[in-house]
């Protein structure tokens, strides 16, 4: 006999789309689903769960490959970047640690931010489940590997220990600019990638070439002042790197930084919520 | 108050990558019970899956939906889930839907049978705390044990449906959309099964139902309406549908 007491009026209702006699807009959605947090952070964590299972190192298994990168990229660049840059060799490691885990966040959700529709299109197809549960809880999961991740980066200043201001604090608001980023870039790529299979490829190939072109493994003062120095000025990346970068060396980080980093957040979230909106009710289709 | 309401309701899936060949339009047109035209004002092949359907279901109302394959009844009730956006018309729903088609999706292979319990029941639209409750319930109906603590890649396909079976089933909702009975399974599961979901018609407020088999329509609507091509060719009383349908099927 199935129970009779149906769930309570609020949690089945929010998520099941419910139309009375005007639709809700992508922005209500949005705001629904933020408030059903428990439901795509324990998808999350359980997609963390399952992930790991069957695996002999475990979540381990992330840091460590990570940790053998810093080390040794750090130490063979930092010969070759140390010195010029006034970093020294444990300046550089610290710079390019801190990097290069960001970097791993950036580039693995926007990676799989361009199929998160097409990896549920069964779901999608199969109950009316909002679609941007599936990006809330992709992102939830990459955050949590992201911070698999930063360990080595803490581990390393347990190490090295350079100075650290009160200024790490602004750590987070940098991070938060970073999600909202990507969020807005998620929503604009997983979009167009349903209707335009090949964007995959195209943001798989791109980042390889960002990769390159941002400071990462370069520190930006090697191009300051010469004609390459537009990868910098002009680059979104680099300053949404740098807000959260700058405060975890100790270093400080420029107004100029901060209002391009803002930007970029601004526009992303303006261009992918437009975009969601006018298209979020075709995706089905597209699948 | 439950209510389901479709006005103008109509559904152009595009297909891309389609060439509209005359020939091939012609033949597929033939070999499938759709509508395979131009969308208006572009070159773009599209399905009309569905076109300006008016439908308005209020309590009590069982409707069966009638029509040969590829008439579009499938879309109808993805429709009225929510899960298709129609791509002109209205659709007003009061009252808590459940889909029952595709069953299969939501789960994670690695996961064990408890897991994926509160795993597709998040998907559902309930909490965490509420799935744990009901878990004993779906746990005893499914019958699966001690399986349930093994990852459901271990699950014969007759497990796999008992388990999708009871989460699906495990409670009771304002507006049943059904695609096909889905009871099936072995001689045990499949008595308990049949009753579940009788007990879950009885209780819901609208019941919406495609089916090809005319002694399940005629015991369990009290409604039909007849799809042929994405359009409704008839509504009435779901003898007098059947009947108009097997007519048509046979001239």
């Amino acid at each position: 006999m199935p129970e009779t007491a149906a769930p309570s009026q609020n949690s089945a209702d929010t998520v099941v789309e419910k139309q009375v006699e005007r639709p809700s807009s992508a922005l209500d959605e949005l705001i629904n689903l933020i408030r059903r947090y428990d439901l795509w952070m324990t998808l999350a964590w359980s997609d963390t769960k399952l992930r790991y299972r069957r695996t002999v190192l475990g979540p381990f298994w992330v840091t460590i490959t990570t940790g053998v990168l810093v080390l040794s990229v750090g130490l063979v660049y930092g010969k070759i970047f140390g010195s010029p840059s006034g970093m020294g060799a444990a300046g550089y490691m610290a710079y390019f640690a801190t990097g290069i885990v960001l970097w791993s966040f950036i580039s693995a959700t926007l990676n799989e931010g361009c199929s998160v529709f097409i990896e549920n299109s069964g779901l999608i197809k199969a109950l009316p489940v909002p679609l941007l549960l599936h990006v809330l809880r992709m992102m939830a999961r990459n955050i949590v590997l992201f911070a698999h991740n930063a360990v080595i980066v803490v581990l390393l200043w347990l190490f090295i220990q350079w100075p650290v201001g009160w200024s790490i604090a602004l750590v987070l608001p940098g991070f938060l600019l970073i999600v909202l980023t990507l969020f807005g870039a998620i929503l604009t790529l997983g979009v167009l990638t349903t209707r335009f299979r090949d964007i995959q490829q195209l943001v798989a190939t791109l980042l390889q070439l960002l990769f390159l072109l941002t400071p990462i493994l370069w520190p930006a003062s090697s191009i300051r002042g010469t004609q390459a120095a537009f990868l910098v000025d002009f680059n979104p990346l680099y300053y949404l790197l740098e807000v959260v970068r700058g405060p975890v060396l100790g270093q400080a980080v420029e107004p100029r930084v901060w209002i391009a980093a803002v930007a970029t957040t601004a526009v992303s979230l303006v261009v992918g919520m437009g975009i969601y909106g006018r298209f979020r009710h075709r995706v089905a289709y597209w699948l | 108050m439950t209510r389901l309401t479709l006005e103008n309701i109509s559904v152009e899936f595009p297909l891309y990558q389609q060439r509209a060949h005359s020939l091939k339009h012609a033949l597929v047109r033939a070999a499938v019970g759709s509508s395979i035209g131009k969308a208006a004002g572009s070159n773009q092949l599209v399905v009309k899956a569905l076109q300006t359907i008016n439908l308005d279901l209020r309590e009590g109302d069982r409707l069966a939906l009638v029509g040969p394959n590829g008439s579009g009844k499938s879309t109808l009730l993805r429709v009225m889930a929510g899960i298709y956006h129609p791509t002109q018309g209205t659709l007003q729903c009061l009252g808590r839907r459940m889909p029952l088609f595709d069953i299969h999706s939501g789960f994670d292979d690695e996961a064990t049978g408890f897991e994926n319990i509160v795993l597709r029941g998040l998907m559902m639209g309930f909490t965490r705390a509420e799935m744990e409750c009901r878990m004993e319930d779906i746990a005893a109906f499914s019958g699966l044990g001690d399986f349930l603590s093994l990852p459901v890649r271990t699950y014969s396909s007759g497990m796999m449906f008992r388990i999708l079976f009871s989460i699906s089933t495990s409670s009771s909702a304002d507006i049943i959309l059904m695609d096909e009975w889905i009871a099936t399974g072995d001689k045990d599961f499949i008595a308990s099964a049949n009753k579940r979901l009788h007990d879950l018609v009885d209780e819901s407020r609208i019941l919406v139902f495609a089916c090809h088999d005319f002694e399940l329509l005629r015991k369990l609507c009290n409604r039909a309406i007849l799809l042929e091509r994405g359009t409704v060719k008839m509504a009435g009383s779901v003898d007098e549908v059947l009947e108009s349908y097997v007519q048509a099927q046979t001239t």
